[in-house]
């Protein structure tokens, strides 16, 4: 099923949550919404939910397959709802915990025990959690008790499913091994499904396409690939990954950092402008100082060996800091030591200008 | 210290302090509770069997250990109901007068059981307020078992409410939200989801206002009229044996509500345990 968000606002007081927000969710894919915390991203899947009303304008509309459904409350909408910090019943076991959205059901449409028990016994066999349907939720791992609640979600067979965090409250390995088995799920099961998170590893791995939201607006919308390597602005740069940033002016029409130079990007651009540059770390070469180079110059401050790359910090002549990574083999080749003077060059780089100078 | 073997009662406790605590729950367990207990026992234990078995089978007793135990089981669950709804209302709403209505529910603690009763037969009486609509639809609200309920359901609200608020508030408003995004009506969710996260602090408010009810006197010989045979309850029957100089008859029939309590108190406990047996840590 297909979701169309049109135009929704919701403000909480003062505060701005959402600020006009579109976004089209074509059936069957699974998007992520990333963005740090208070860019709106929760309050928005909860609102696709129906747990949370907008603001109502006469344009603000929820479609789901071009039928809205914003009048209908979170019970009709048939949406599965995962909950960072899994939202169990306590006091039922595992199974009646998945059985629970069966059981509720208008008697006329309620499946049969054994139907239930058929289902519950699918479910936990596609949870990978046979044999511990008579566990209560306080027996269970974090991360079975994810599995648990996205079965329950699951039960109601619904036409969306939405995660609010759902490997959040969970340790970094246990993380890591749900994320790709979710992302297994949805290439069997095919539902269309939005997850939030605040960690950009987990929605570039697991997700097609990726929301970038930020203080309640879209910054971009597009698959992992494009969001990482076109960024649409700094913003969306610096969230997904480490990046260096320094400050320089346009001049002459040109983008001026220091000894370095750029063509600015096409657009309307004036001099004096604030034009920022954007570096990812291991896209700095080190270079000795003197050997023709250009570049910035900056002495190391920190070499970090352990671990897949080598990371390696340095500070500049105005003691901004600055982050290179290098693999350990050109490290091996040409190695660095803590307080030499060196200078830095971007071999790829993406330059952003202001529009106009505030 | 053993290494293995039979867990050893000398194992080390990380929190210090364990045998002072210990010690010190029991002397003042001791002094308060058990020693002023077991002197109950020890004067019945002087009587002869035969006057502690004729005093306990006279049915002006038996009369007042069933008006006792039946009110306050009556009284009891009223308030398990009717303080459930304001507890829910308390935790649940934001209105004005809240906190107000808050601290009404504290004043049957804090007024002297005698006023309480004389408030109550004022306006419960023939002529008060309440009582004479009460009176005109065929419930005599005075020198009555309903009137004696009445004083009791007074005296317990409290402690359902208190023991209720806490637990409501506990509760994780994503447990309820995710039942309503699994299809559940209100209905539903309050049954099947609400309730029994709320039931063992309901059990406990339960068994304190019973508990409370089961020894109250102050307010209820005002309302009971004390008729014999008819409306006169435990306590008020000790103290009329008291007055008779009927120490031993006496002191038996209040063993014989201790130990009647006890069993009582006790089997509602292990209700409790039973319920509360799958509830763990998140």
């Amino acid at each position: 099923m297909s979701i169309q968000v049109r135009n929704i606002t919701k403000t909480f007081g003062n505060f701005v949550a959402l600020d006009r927000v579109s976004l089209d969710i074509p059936d069957g894919e699974l998007v992520a919404l990333l963005g740090p915390s208070g860019s709106g991203k929760t309050t928005l899947l909860r609102i696709i939910a129906g747990l949370e009303g907008f603001d109502p304008y006469e344009d603000s509309e929820i479609l789901f397959d071009g039928q809205n459904v914003a009048r209908q409350n979170v019970g009709r909408r048939k949406v599965g709802f995962v909950f960072q910090h899994y939202a169990l019943f306590r006091h039922m076991t595992v199974f009646e915990n998945i059985a629970f959205g069966l059981r509720v059901r208008p008697r006329g449409s309620r499946p049969t025990r054994s139907q239930i028990r058929e289902r519950v016994g699918e479910l936990l066999e596609l949870i990978q959690l046979e044999g511990i349907e008579n566990r209560y939720p306080a027996q269970l791992s974090g991360g079975q008790r994810q599995r648990v609640a996205l079965a329950r979600a699951l039960a109601i067979q619904p036409q969306v499913l939405l995660l609010d965090e759902p490997f959040g409250a969970l340790d970094a390995k246990v993380r890591l091994g749900l994320r790709r088995w979710l992302r297994r799920l949805h290439d069997e099961i095919h539902v269309t499904s939005v997850f939030v998170t605040h960690d950009q590893e987990e929605a570039l791995e697991v997700a097609d396409r990726v929301v970038v939201m930020n203080q309640g607006r879209i910054e971009q919308v597009g698959t992992p690939d494009e969001v990482f390597h076109q960024p649409a602005n700094a913003f969306v740069m610096d969230f997904l990954g480490n990046v260096n940033l320094f400050r320089g002016r346009m001049e002459a029409g040109r983008a001026v950092f220091g000894a370095l130079v750029f063509e600015p990007p096409p657009g309307a651009v004036i001099d004096g402008n604030t034009a920022r540059l954007l570096v990812r770390p291991h896209d700095l070469e080190i270079h000795a100082r003197g050997d023709g180079h250009v570049g910035l110059e900056a002495r190391i401050t920190r070499i970090q060996s352990a671990g897949p790359v080598v990371k390696i910090e340095l500070a500049t002549d105005s003691n901004e800091s600055v982050f290179v990574e290098l693999s350990h083999e050109r490290f091996r080749q040409r190695p660095h030591a803590v307080g030499e003077s060196v200078v830095v060059a971007p071999r790829d780089s993406r330059i952003f200008v202001e529009e106009y100078t505030i | 210290m053993t290494l293995s073997g039979a867990p050893s009662l000398k194992r080390r406790s990380v929190l210090p302090g364990f045998g002072l605590t210990l010690g010190y729950a029991v002397l003042y367990l001791s002094l308060i509770v058990l020693i002023p207990l077991s002197a109950l026992f020890f004067k019945t234990a002087t009587a002869s069997w035969d006057h502690i078995g004729r005093t306990l089978s006279d049915p002006r007793v038996l009369n007042a250990f069933r008006l006792s135990v039946g009110a306050s089981l009556a009284a009891a669950a009223v308030n398990a109901v009717f303080g459930l709804a304001v507890a829910w209302m308390l935790v649940r709403y934001r209105f004005p007068g809240k906190r107000i209505i808050d601290a009404f529910v504290d004043l049957p603690f804090a007024l002297p059981t005698a006023v309480s009763g004389i408030a109550l037969t004022a306006v419960y009486d023939q002529n008060g307020w309440i009582g004479r609509w009460l009176y005109a639809a065929g419930m005599p609200s005075t020198n009555s078992s309903l009137g004696v309920a009445l004083a009791l359901t007074f005296i317990g609200l409290p402690f359902v409410v208190r023991t209720l608020q806490p637990a409501l508030e506990d509760l994780d408003p994503e447990v309820e939200e995710a039942a309503a995004s699994l299809g559940a009506g209100r209905l539903s969710t309050f049954l099947y989801v609400i309730f029994p996260a709320i039931r063992p602090a309901l059990l406990t408010g339960f068994t304190l206002a019973f508990a409370r009810a089961l020894g109250e006197y102050g307010s209820v010989i005002f309302i009971a009229g004390n008729m014999p045979m008819k409306t006169e309850i435990v306590p008020l029957v000790i103290v009329m044996k008291l007055e008779q100089y009927d120490y031993t008859g006496a002191t038996a029939i209040a063993a014989a509500m201790l130990v009647l309590s006890f069993v009582l108190l006790l089997a509602i406990n292990g209700l409790q345990w039973w319920t509360a047996r799958h509830r763990a840590a998140r």
